[in-house]
């Protein structure tokens, strides 16, 4: 956030010191009076006349004229008072050119992303904060009244429990909630033009061609890879397109508001270990508070034990399976057909399952989120930042809508990327919606499907689908 | 003439096209490439040599993905501590991504590049694909 905050004061001063620029070039005859100026003058990205390019206009020029000026052919050397005026401003520009961007500053999906990347959340946080303070205010309470009560008359093991159910819950809620997914960066260019290369050789150029899908065959079992229009690639077998993240995911089981996350290959076993270990933590909670009688915690936990057991449960089963919610609520595997189908990802052995799912071994973040882009990418997009940002400030929440509604290009998103998740655009009457039905249907209906938050695909359309959260 | 060929070297040649080996599903989910050779390389590249880098990579990634007693103890004992031995500890995977890279530099460096091609890691393009770039021949040529 604070790179955020440094970068648009830069940019205002820049703004600035561009339009008293172009006055005193004015006034001094440099420019002719009534040369277009735009309000949005390093932001915009038509082709200006060219301009007596002074060192200092040259510096702190918007991205279309910079690109126009053969540095070989600069005549004379920057004056040194020149330099020293622009450090504030053009100084900071060619700094800002120069840093090497992250990538998570350039990242296409619908994520946020703190300390530098290292943390990743989706965009809307859902009703995490609840989650959280749901957690904390029963466990406070219990810990404050109900302990000292319980030690006294019982053992002083209680708190201990407690405590140790509490700690594995908020780490594995935390963790849950602020790791990749398994988030599938998107296709390269390049990838993309190879793959429809091979579409088009195969299908018929005439006409464009039904959804598209390509069939492998995994364990004897034909398996439909669809292609994602959004990332521009067939994805992978249990792979799903998250509409809310605008990511597609690896192993996607479900986008869960109470962590404020997908849930996918790598953050699967901290859902399950914070599910476990929260409704332990209820029941042990419940089974104290019905001893000493608070109200309070009664109700949460009564209502608690029950859908969080019910969860648990049915997350067991999925474990033991080798399944996903996905695949679960698709029956993608249960012959409902009438065909002969079998999960052909299981083990057939449910131990041999549940190690797997749970002790396998861990695959790292794809989208490798603090790395550095290549040079050449990282001053296209510096570029387009800086053109971008002022915009931002007045124009991002108008540009927002079109740019997220339709193929979102790297430079809008990123440029817009701190802001989006501020923005009530786009998104903001479908999450307000999905909000309030969460809140009435209680936890009780979690792991009921709701088609709001669920795989948003159909088998049947294309991926235009993923640009509405909710079919 | 005997010149050894640094990736620098190659890089100011232009990129003639790029070749995109893709993952082969046959056995699920784990991470393999399909061993059949690209067309486009017929003139550069041995189809043996082809096979048995592909081939290498695939069973690199079978070692990192492979499920033995190694892996179930570090699952375990992550597990244990709310994962959060994560946090200081490199992964058995981890290691062997690292070990992949220095494999990928290695035969970039021995077979590739003299050949004028480049392999680039998969984990760079999210584990889809072994993209192998083709330069253009003249400086290959006048190199040799």
């Amino acid at each position: 956030m604070s790179n955020f905050y440094s970068k648009s004061s830069t940019q205002i001063r820049v703004y600035l010191r561009v339009k008293v620029e172009r006055a005193h070039q004015v006034a001094t005859g440099e420019r002719a009076e009534g040369f277009r100026s735009c309000v949005c003058d390093v932001a915009c990205r038509r082709p200006h006349a060219p301009t007596v390019r002074t060192p200092t206009s040259r510096l702190i020029m918007k991205k279309c004229e910079y690109q126009q000026i053969d540095p070989r052919a600069l005549p004379t050397p920057t004056p040194p008072h020149h330099r020293g005026d622009d450090d504030g401003g053009g100084g900071g520009k060619s700094d800002e050119l120069k840093r090497p961007r992250r990538k998570w500053e350039v990242f296409p999906g619908k994520n946020r992303f703190y300390c530098g990347g290292r943390i990743i959340v989706a965009r809307q946080s859902g009703v995490l904060p609840l989650t959280l303070g749901l957690i904390l205010v029963t466990s406070g309470l219990f810990f404050m009244f109900d302990c000292p009560f319980l030690v006294k008359h019982l053992t002083s093991c209680i708190p201990v429990v407690g405590g140790v159910l509490f700690v594995f819950v908020v780490i594995t809620l935390l963790q849950t909630s602020f790791t990749d997914p398994g988030i599938l960066p998107r296709a390269t260019p390049d990838e993309a033009a190879d793959i429809e290369k091979q579409i088009d050789n195969t299908g018929n150029a005439s006409y464009r061609p039904p959804p598209r899908t390509k069939e492998v065959l995994i364990n004897q079992q034909v398996v439909k890879l669809k292609y994602c229009f959004t990332c521009k690639m067939f994805r992978p077998p249990r792979t799903s397109h998250c509409s809310l993240c605008d990511n597609c995911v690896e192993r996607f089981d479900h986008h869960c508001p109470w962590v404020g996350n997908c849930v996918g290959k790598r953050n699967y076993r901290f859902f399950y270990t914070f599910i476990v270990s929260l409704s332990f933590l209820t029941a042990f909670i419940f089974g104290c508070v019905t001893t000493h009688l608070a109200l309070i915690e009664l109700v949460i936990c009564f209502f608690s034990v029950w859908s969080i057991l019910g969860l648990s449960g049915f997350h067991t089963y999925l474990v033991a399976s080798n399944l996903t919610t996905n695949e679960d609520i698709k029956g993608s595997w249960s012959g409902k057909s009438g065909e002969d189908v079998t999960n052909p990802y299981s083990h057939k052995n449910i131990f041999i399952n549940c190690c797997y799912v749970l002790c396998g071994p861990l695959p790292p973040s794809l989208i490798d989120r603090r790395g550095f882009l290549p040079a050449d990418e990282s001053a296209q997009t510096s570029g387009a930042d800086i053109e971008g940002k002022p915009q931002t400030a007045h124009t991002c929440p108008d540009n927002n809508s079109p740019a997220v509604n339709s193929d979102p290009s790297p430079e809008l998103s990123m440029s817009c990327g701190a802001r989006r998740a501020a923005s009530p655009q786009g998104d903001g009457s479908p999450s307000h919606h999905t909000k309030t039905r969460w809140k009435k249907s209680k936890r009780a209906a979690l792991h009921v499907p709701n088609p709001a938050f669920d795989v948003p695909v159909s088998p049947t359309s294309p991926d235009a689908a993923s640009f509405a959260p909710s079919q | 003439m005997a010149e050894t060929h640094s990736l620098q070297d190659l890089q100011q040649p232009a990129v003639s096209s790029k070749v995109f080996v893709q993952r082969d599903y046959g056995s699920g989910t784990t991470c393999r490439f399909q061993t059949k050779f690209p067309s486009e390389l017929d003139s550069r590249l041995d189809k043996q040599q082809f096979e048995e880098t592909i081939q290498t990579l695939n069973n690199l990634y079978a070692e990192a993905e492979k499920l033995g007693g190694k892996s179930y103890l570090e699952g375990c004992l992550a597990c244990l501590t709310a994962y959060t031995i994560f946090l200081c500890m490199e992964t058995h995977y981890e290691k062997m991504l690292k070990k992949i890279a220095r494999f990928i530099k290695d035969q970039n460096e021995k077979i590739y590049a003299p050949r004028g091609l480049l392999l680039t890691d998969p984990i760079e393009r999210g584990l889809r694909v072994v993209e192998i770039t083709i330069f253009e021949d003249r400086s290959v040529g006048s190199g040799r």
